[in-house]
């Protein structure tokens, strides 16, 4: 029933586990995920002994064939976001691969078909994701309908700066400074022109845009799994990005006088 | 309608952010009925004590998604990360920021501790209801739990 593989075959499927495993990461599912994903891959594949090591921008596998030979592949990840649709296509692709156990060929056909997919065009992002979210979490937290339309501008604009910032490779920490900053003056001004009345709401709102809500949930999931590495790093990651957060809001706040 | 309004802004913010993290269309009704049925149940529960409130609903939004996550066969993450968020204390961490600027040292640890509880209870509240689930799925299939440890013996 073990499927025999030669050599070079097992040398890209293990090529091909590590690719779904840096998709995996780079869409922001969880460490436990992405080790198992690719170790379930290779036990199908009748491997001997697969070792996996996945950190938030690290994977270290090494996989023991049946004659005692070694291969270690390391794969770095760098840039990574949350693309739930890769996630969940890629689960199921691993589910399929370790019911049917297809050719490496086929596999990685599929990848490359579930790359083609289409994600949500940018000025859906600028105006449904950013300029939402900021409008309904200031409804949200008690704002008017002004206050709404204010925090719908600022929203969009907050992604437009990311966007251009994250071009100029800016690093993560200066760029959630910078539009706190941004969003935290707009408030303020448009409170004093008279155009809303809660400023509080607006700010909260909008800043829940670069919160990191999703961080902190996969630091707790990743603790409880057991991968403490990744946990904790995930954990500093969202306590940087919060303090980023803070010191612009503030910084922004005693400079405009809102205190 | 003071109960009904802010489930409602809190069904959208879940679909703006699905929007932003690229969620399938099909699970969007699902994974922004998380997020307000938490809201709801903090509004009910979270009448006497806030800290008490956010646990429960956290429990309430874990079970959720990990029985939604069963039935559509999709990653638990989908859910839970999506209906979690308008728990996120952002107005605590704002309010402890601008007592901290404004220099009202005895509102910034109360407003600071506080948001630090909610936090916590976030955090016990997925802890507890992933730890259950964990250890219900290796109930459920003692034969694969076996199978591999033996793998890690072998080696």
């Amino acid at each position: 029933m073990e499927p025999n593989l030669s050599t070079f075959e097992y040398q890209r499927l293990l090529n091909t586990a590590m690719d779904i495993g840096h998709f995996l990461l780079a869409a922001g599912a969880e460490t436990y995920r992405v080790e198992e994903s690719i170790q379930r891959i290779l036990y199908a594949y009748g491997v001997k002994h697969a070792d996996v090591f996945a950190i938030t921008n690290n994977i270290t596998v090494t996989m023991t064939m049946a004659d005692d030979t070694c291969y270690t592949r390391l794969r770095r990840v760098y840039s990574r976001s949350t693309n739930y649709q890769m996630v969940e296509d890629l689960n199921n692709l691993s589910r399929y691969i370790c019911r049917e156990r297809p050719s490496v060929e086929e596999i990685r056909k599929q990848i490359q078909e579930m790359q083609k997919k289409k994600t949500y065009p940018e000025w859906a992002m600028i105006f449904l994701g950013f300029g939402g979210i900021s409008m309904w979490f200031t409804l949200f937290f008690g704002g008017s309908w002004q206050d709404a339309a204010v925090a719908f501008v600022a929203g969009a604009m907050t992604r437009v700066m990311f966007r251009i910032m994250e071009y100029l490779h800016t690093s993560s920490f200066f760029i959630n400074l910078s539009c706190s900053l941004m969003v935290t003056m707009m408030a303020v001004q448009a409170v004093q022109y008279g155009l809303a009345n809660n400023s509080d709401a607006i700010i909260i709102g909008t800043l829940m845009t670069l919160v990191p809500g999703v961080a902190i949930t996969n630091a707790m999931r990743d603790m409880i799994a057991g991968d403490l590495v990744a946990g904790s790093m995930k954990g500093v990651e969202a306590l940087l990005i919060a303090l980023a957060l803070a010191i612009g809001t503030g910084v922004a706040l005693i400079a405009m006088g809102g205190v | 309608m003071e109960v009904f309004l802010p489930c409602l802004y809190a069904f959208f913010s879940c679909a703006a952010f699905s929007v932003f993290f690229n969620l399938n269309r099909k699970w969007m009704p699902l994974t922004c009925l998380g997020g307000a049925l938490g809201w709801f149940i903090y509004l009910v529960i979270g009448l006497q004590s806030d800290v008490y409130g956010y646990f429960a609903a956290t429990v309430v939004i874990a079970v959720y998604s990990e029985v939604m996550a069963r039935v559509c066969r999709v990653p638990v993450t989908l859910f839970l990360t999506v209906g979690i968020l308008p728990l996120v204390p952002g107005g605590g961490m704002y309010y402890t920021m601008k007592y901290c600027v404004s220099g009202d040292a005895q509102m910034f640890m109360e407003t600071g501790i506080h948001t630090l509880a909610l936090a916590g209870a976030i955090a016990i509240g997925i802890v507890l209801v992933t730890s259950l689930v964990r250890m219900w799925k290796v109930m459920q299939t003692p034969k694969m739990f076996y199978k591999e440890k033996i793998r890690q013996e072998d080696y």
